[in-house]
């Protein structure tokens, strides 16, 4: 199948794989960022999961720098820990306003800045750095900020009324004062035009076929449209395939899997491709570049 | 069901709580309604408490179900009551946003408006609403299949200034009155959710590298106040029958791993619901399911 939209026009291209954790994002991600080296891309893949899985799939240390990917040119890689990550970014967010704040508000906005948008938002903090760079042709992202975290960042940046409000008690906040954020508000706003661009930007759902996640898919691609960011391609994954359907059980689990492909087709209307489960994880660069090739083809 | 499973499962001197919690799209609906269908036809008044899309739950139910408890047709013994997560989200937001308009400028309200579109906002507003039945002492067993994360429950239990705090965020206000009661209401909650005799916290995950560590990493959060996971239920298990060809032999030797791997980090009974072959939809397929799950007939 042929996926112009993964391929990068002009410097530089950002991918995003969104999805549920255990869906697949991580090898999906990095089978595509093995493709595209391959195809003379220049490439870096950087993940935020909690699993330094990087260094398991390419059988290497990674780790929180830019590492060069060994037996494949032009791919790079690297790991982000949610949880430094998270921490940083809830430092940079409170040190400057500590001194103004009561105790107990700084403790409320402190646990705020635990929540799992606070991580989301420190993850996405830490890929805008790479989308102000253009040393490379694709910087590939195992994970996506939701329409959630995107509207947030798009607010008004005037944290004098933040503090007005929190003081009040109305510290709702879930990724803490956007206010505070203001010193970055410029970096956020091109990011976001970057990923409304889909010259330069694509998305990428990973999804099985089955109803929550179907369901749960179709309201944050709707979530992201409402800041106009186009969703480009689904994934389905956990594909059975039919081959070794050989039995009744398993022939009756592929043709439940056949009713919700129809399904994901008539309510998306968005491209998809299909990737079939297999009897063993992928590792090392021979797999992923198989991988691969039966994904995006050959050529 | 051997001794450990039931002093988890059955209540013990007064009302057990069941919490099944997990990543959304786990089964966390199908294993409470499994649960609480089993228990209802062991003779235990069960109340089964979910937070489901309303079409997703009738169907897995097979009939409809509205938010306050009420007996079903579908088994004797059992009630329940579904809590739509999203219509509780904008009922929510909208009591705090009408509180919020007579005190802030619009831009102020924008902001606090898109603060409440989060989906921390959307788990507060559901556990606002069933935050009253925890403490519901009237049946044998209560099965949740959702359950708070840690970082909710720090937030509710922060000493911050309460008067602001309910407010404007409204949690179980308008019901209780006083300040000081919702207070002692919350104090009491998660007494009873940290007390591992009376409340029994369940993971659901698949036997697969990443839901294996999310989970890990929630039930550690919870840890930080005084929750304890004591069971797992490990869903979607290939079972042998069923891998004859060399393809699903080897899914299911990875999963054994990886059923292992759940053993050594989380060290609490595992229970195993095997994947079947359709979806599970009905009271007879519940039935099925849960004597797949902890064995047994109706009545043993």
């Amino acid at each position: 199948m042929t996926l112009d939209f993964m391929l990068p026009k002009a410097k530089t291209k950002f991918l995003f794989f969104s999805g549920k954790g255990g869906v697949g994002k991580t090898c999906l991600s990095s089978a595509t960022a093995v493709w595209l080296a391959r195809r003379g891309y220049k490439s870096l893949i950087v993940t935020t999961d909690p699993a330094p899985n990087l260094s398991d799939v390419f059988e290497q240390q990674i780790g929180h720098k830019i590492t060069r990917v060994n037996g494949v040119e032009n791919l790079w890689a690297m790991e982000i820990d949610p949880d430094r990550a998270t921490e940083e970014y809830r430092n940079r967010i409170l040190d400057p306003i500590r001194q103004f704040l009561p105790e107990e508000t700084l403790r409320v906005m402190e646990e705020q800045l635990r929540s799992p948008c606070a991580s989301e938002m420190a993850a996405f903090d830490k890929f805008i750095d790479f989308m102000e760079s253009t040393e490379f042709d694709v910087v590939i992202f195992d994970t996506a900020p939701t329409g959630h975290t995107l509207r947030l960042l798009e607010l008004p940046a005037d944290w004098s009324k933040f503090i007005e409000t929190s003081s009040q008690g109305a510290g709702q906040t879930c990724i803490g004062p956007v206010q505070s954020l203001a010193a970055a508000k410029d970096k956020y706003d091109r990011a976001i035009e970057i990923m409304r661009d889909k010259n330069k930007a694509t998305f990428a759902f990973v999804l099985q076929p089955e109803s929550i996640p179907i369901y749960e898919t179709s309201r944050s691609i709707e979530e992201l449209r409402t800041i106009g960011i186009d969703t480009s391609i689904l994934i389905i994954n956990g594909i059975l395939p039919e081959e070794q359907c050989t039995d009744d059980f398993f022939k009756k689990r592929r043709r439940m899997q056949e009713k919700y492909l129809k399904e994901i087709d008539g309510k998306f209307k968005i491209p998809s491709v299909q990737v079939s489960l297999l009897d063993t994880e992928i590792k090392g660069l021979d797999m992923l570049s198989k991988f691969g090739a039966g994904l995006f083809g050959d050529a | 069901m051997n001794r450990d499973i039931e002093e988890l499962i059955l209540p013990n001197n007064g009302t057990r709580r069941l919490f099944i919690a997990g990543k959304g799209g786990v089964g966390k609906t199908s294993i409470a309604c499994i649960t609480a269908v089993w228990l209802a036809r062991r003779g235990y008044g069960t109340l089964l408490v979910t937070t489901d899309p309303a079409a997703h739950l009738a169907n897995v139910l097979g009939e409809k179900i509205g938010d306050n408890p009420t007996e079903t047709g579908g088994a004797s013994k059992l009630w329940a009551a579904n809590i739509e997560q999203e219509k509780a989200h904008q009922e929510y937001k909208k009591r705090i946003l009408d509180a919020a308009k007579e005190k802030y400028s619009a831009e102020t309200i924008r902001t606090i408006e898109e603060e409440l579109n989060s989906p921390c906002a959307e788990e507060m507003a559901a556990f606002d609403k069933f935050v009253g039945l925890i403490l519901e002492t009237d049946y044998d067993v209560i099965v949740f299949d959702t359950a708070p994360t840690g970082h909710t429950l720090r937030l509710l239990e922060l000493p911050t200034d309460w008067t602001r705090q309910i407010e404007l965020s409204g949690l179980v206000s308008g019901r209780t009155g006083s300040i000081e009661n919702v207070k002692e209401k919350f104090r009491k909650v998660i007494e009873i959710m940290s007390d591992p005799t009376i409340t029994t916290f369940a993971f659901v995950m698949y036997p697969e590298a990443t839901p294996i560590l999310e989970a890990w990493r929630a039930a550690e959060e919870l840890k930080t106040v005084g929750i304890h996971t004591n069971l797992i239920f490990a869903n979607l298990t290939l079972r042998e029958e069923h891998c004859r060809n060399e393809f699903f032999k080897k899914r299911k030797e990875m999963q054994d791993r990886y059923l292992k791997e759940m053993k050594s980090r989380f060290n609490v009974p595992i229970l195993k619901m095997p994947l079947l072959d359709s979806e599970i939809a009905g009271i007879e397929a519940l039935i099925k399911a849960g004597e797949m799950l902890y064995g047994g007939g109706p009545n043993a």
